[in-house]
């Protein structure tokens, strides 16, 4: 037969009625109960416990949900702010069971979009007081460091993550509690390694709180996570490791969302990511992964690159160095896309490399002006280096020529805007 | 136990594939078992290399399908990545679809208290989707699944739906028999949970039938007719309560469409004298078996990208003082004090227990001094220091390389013999094979080995256990005769 579910059999209305409670004293309730979980130690009054909370909970979300009665919906409001609902849950998550949390969930969700006047009452006041998204950040970290599970706990590990994580995404699309996460405090850094682990839930979802943070609030990011230069430095150091280390679909999100937050040009992050030639090394690196996707992915970052009308020295070295193969590749590369408009930069990123200059293995040891050695080791180190010979394949060194060309116009906007931005 | 948060868990050693069950663009599903717990797993494998999904819907769909959890649903258990596959673990009904039953069973439709016991739990498994703010999309018979012991859970929703809804190229994968009205309209923009309850009543009529309303039209006429034709009536010798049920359910404005909770509450759900279809289902079992009923996958499991092989191309990056190996450039990217950190948290996860048998004892050059070396030499490279750095420079290399991250492998609580022993040693023969005949039989091998350890889960632990057993015999022998 079946195992007893606790969403069967909901309707218990018979207990309500025995001990009826007034609906604006749901939240003392919830929490009275809350608070006597933690010392209860026997399974069924643990159980008992749990049931009661369930149904208080899922009371204060009807009546949050529905707004039928106005007065006792504010009321409500009010009184979650009032008496720290929210913490006091949030802190004993691991006393709670799944439904308990996907309803503690639900009422957060609601509660954040809750607004009178057009005023968001409750983030205004986690903006007062910023203890709940702090803690929510905490919480999580100390989740997946536990040694165990809880040992009275009905909850595993992936739920607690998973719901904490989900409260995290919601705060996420509120531009003020945004700032909270990414501009006042440095915890949400630990969701980039979060996203390296091996646990699939763990770490996607970690990656999505990652995307919501960089891209839902664009001009918060912008202007006051960006501008910063090393709060982009660190940025991009963490998105090179999880480009590198991650599991296949954090790789494919990962060069994705670099390459969304590179070419959005309030974000100015775009001049300093090309001008290092590790960042590029790591690019080009993808490019040979043997996932076409993922070359795909890292093609549309290297383009970047390559368009770039002032290559600095470092980064032309690797091109030039690497000229014929990069041609051999990309003639071959996606040959059998119908894409009009990869198949226009594909042919324009190849046009770009051709008009490198050739380098020649010989035994003269004239090194051509564009490529001077700046470092005494690749003088002595590089065989190659040391006994290039470099020769210019036509009048194609000038750097701004690239903005002429009809194909590319997308692309070198994008440089144009970067740049006198 | 759920899987822990540190620990790589390799699918293919954690789960025992068996037959194909269900094919789709997006992915085959499998019958697999869980040998950890022993049990018998579904497993959506979605191949991301050949499928156009956005990632980012594909999680947001799994996330929410993790909160699902009721008896009247196929259960969404775990996902794990391997290769460049995604494997979505759920809960396995071994009797088939109703689908199944009409087609092997009731040709021409089921009785109808059976129906009603089907419905029943099915309305069951729908309101609590539809009380979680969730549309299934896609009920029929095919979606309702039959458990061994003959109970029904509602099945195929979350990740399929959402592939379907999202579709980019805008076809519609599958027959349109069983699509609401709205659904069908473009003018209609958005449809809601009383779609459901429209192909709740089309499915109604199919079990009862046997066969959905217009079925023996064009699909893609039935799809322009629908929302210009009244609704489908049910008609022959059904009770009133069945044909009022669906005539109930087939309301074409959803405003007027009963809600789940209402559908509950009809006669026709009333609980009869069914109590499960554990003989149905025992009966299409043996149909199945009699028949050799297994689908053919779409996609080949055993054809890996990552397959050990190198990159497709390498860069000549030693432009700068750097020289720069890729493998150098992946650990520049290690920041030391995270990676610290990340290890510290995995200490407080390790288990006490140690492997059965101790690889730290063995050094990888100790086989050098085996007899069994010098046999071989005729079609391997000897791999003496001489050599070394001529033919196996890159091997030596990459052992330097792996050492630090290898001692923390062996340290996990499930050491991967297949992986870390068997292909290793072997993809490290391929590597010293002089030419391409052996490399052909060193392949073969290991690819044996592959199948036998799918088959026989522990085959290559007990294997390397006796050879380290008998080696560590002959080398006592040989040491007490010097």
């Amino acid at each position: 037969m079946f195992k007893k579910h606790k969403n069967q059999d909901l309707d218990m209305s018979f207990l309500w009625k025995k001990n009826p409670k007034p609906p604006n004293e749901y939240v003392k309730y919830s929490l009275e109960l809350t608070s006597k979980l933690p010392g209860t130690t026997t399974l069924d009054n643990k159980k008992k416990l749990q049931d009661d909370l369930l149904k208080y909970l899922t009371e204060i979300k009807e009546i949050l949900i529905s707004k039928d009665d106005l007065e006792l919906t504010n009321a409500l409001h009010l009184e979650i702010n009032k008496m720290n609902f929210f913490i006091v849950l949030i802190n004993n998550l691991h006393e709670l069971n799944l439904d308990i949390m996907k309803e503690l969930n639900t009422i957060f969700t609601v509660a954040l979009n809750y607004s009178i006047d057009n005023k968001l009452v409750t983030v205004d006041y986690f903006v007062l007081h910023p203890k709940t998204v702090q803690l929510l950040l905490v919480k999580i970290e100390s989740i997946l460091q536990q040694k165990t599970k809880y040992s009275n706990s009905t909850n595993s590990r992936n739920d607690m993550f998973s719901i904490t994580g989900k409260m995290i995404l919601e705060c996420t699309k509120y531009e003020q509690l945004c700032r909270i996460i990414l501009i006042k405090d440095t915890n949400f850094w630990k969701f980039f390694s979060f996203a390296k682990m091996n646990n699939f839930e763990i770490s996607s979802l970690s990656f999505q709180i990652l995307i919501s943070l960089f891209t839902t609030n664009e001009k918060l990011v912008s202007k006051e996570f960006f501008n910063i230069e090393s709060n982009s430095n660190k940025f991009i150091i963490n998105m090179n490791k999880l480009i590198a280390h991650g599991n296949y679909v954090t790789k494919r999100q990962s060069l994705k969302l670099l390459h969304d937050l590179i070419i959005v040009k309030s974000n100015n992050i775009m001049m300093s990511y090309i001008n290092s030639p590790e960042n590029m090394k790591l690019i080009m690196t993808v490019m040979t992964d043997k996932s076409k996707l993922l070359q795909l992915d890292a093609f549309n970052i290297f383009k970047i690159f390559v368009a770039n009308p002032r290559k600095t020295k470092p980064i032309l070295d690797i091109l030039i160095k690497n000229r014929d193969k990069l041609l051999l590749y990309l003639n071959n590369f996606a040959d059998d896309s119908f894409d009009r408009m990869f198949k226009d930069e594909k042919e324009f990123i190849i046009q770009e490399i051709e008009s490198l200059p050739r380098l020649f293995s010989s035994t003269t040891d004239s090194i051509a002006s564009t490529t001077p050695p700046t470092h005494k080791n690749s003088m002595s180190n590089g065989s190659l280096n040391s006994t290039a010979n470099i020769v210019h394949t036509g009048a194609s060194m000038n750097p701004h020529k690239i903005i002429g060309s009809p194909s590319s116009n997308s692309l070198s906007r994008t440089y144009q805007d970067s740049i006198s931005h | 136990m759920t899987n822990s948060v540190f620990e790589k868990v390799n699918p293919l050693t954690r789960y025992t594939i068996q037959d194909c069950v269900g094919r789709g663009n997006f992915g085959d599903v499998y019958k697999a078992i869980d040998k950890n717990e022993s049990k018998v797993v579904a497993i959506k494998i979605v191949n991301l290399e050949n499928t156009d999904e956005d990632i980012e819907l594909l999680t947001q769909e799994i996330f929410f399908l993790s909160e699902l959890k009721s008896p009247f649903i196929t259960n969404y258990i775990t996902t794990l990545t391997e290769d460049v596959t995604m494997w979505i673990v759920m809960e396995y009904c071994g009797g088939g679809s109703c689908a199944d039953l009409i087609k092997m069973v009731y040709s021409k439709g089921i009785p109808e208290s059976k129906v009603s016991y089907i419905l029943r739990d099915t309305v069951k498994g729908l309101k609590y989707l539809h009380d979680q703010k969730k549309i299934h999309r896609d009920i029929k018979a095919a979606n309702i699944l039959l458990t061994d012991c003959g109970k029904v859970k509602l099945g195929d929703f979350g990740v399929s739906g959402q592939i379907r809804a999202t579709m980019k190229r805008g076809t519609f994968v599958g027959t349109p028999y069983w699509m609401a009205p709205e659904v069908i309209n473009k003018q209609c923009k958005g449809y809601n949970e009383k779609a459901d309850i429209w192909s709740l009543g089309i499915t109604a009529y199919e079990l009862l039938k046997g066969v959905p309303p217009l079925s023996k039209y064009d699909p893609f006429k039935v799809m322009l007719n629908i929302p210009k034709r009244k609704p489908p009536k049910l008609h022959g010798q059904y009770s009133e309560k069945a044909k009022y049920f669906v005539s109930l359910c087939l309301i074409k404005d959803p405003k007027q469409r009963p809600s789940i909770e209402a559908l509950l509450e009809t006669d026709f759900l009333l609980p009869n004298t069914v109590l499960n279809l554990k003989e149905d289902v025992d009966l299409i079992k043996s149909i199945k078996l009699k028949n050799n009923y297994s689908k053919t996958p779409k996609y080949q499991l055993n054809q890996k990208i990552y397959d050990g092989s190198e990159n497709i191309m390498s860069w000549n990056f030693d432009v700068s003082e750097n020289n720069n190996s890729i493998q150098e450039i992946y650990e520049n990217n290690i920041q030391t004090t995270e990676a610290a950190t990340l290890q510290k948290m995995s200490e407080l996860e390790k288990s006490p227990t140690t492997p059965t048998l101790d690889m730290r004892t063995s050094k990888p050059s100790s086989q050098l001094e085996t007899p069994m070396t010098n046999i071989s030499e005729r079609s391997f490279r000897r791999l003496d220091k001489t050599k070394n750095n001529i033919v196996a420079g890159k091997i030596t290399n990459t052992n330097d390389s792996k050492t630090s991250s290898e001692k923390n492998l062996f340290d996990l609580k499930e050491f991967d013999y297949l992986k870390n022993v068997i292909n290793y040693s072997f993809t490290r023969m391929h590597e010293r094979a002089k030419d391409e005949e052996t490399k052909y039989y060193v392949d073969g091998i290991m690819s044996n080995f592959t199948k036998t350890e799918s088959q026989v889960p522990g085959f290559s632990e007990v294997f390397i256990e006796e050879i380290s057993l008998r080696m560590t015999s002959i080398k006592e022998y040989i040491a007490s005769r010097q």
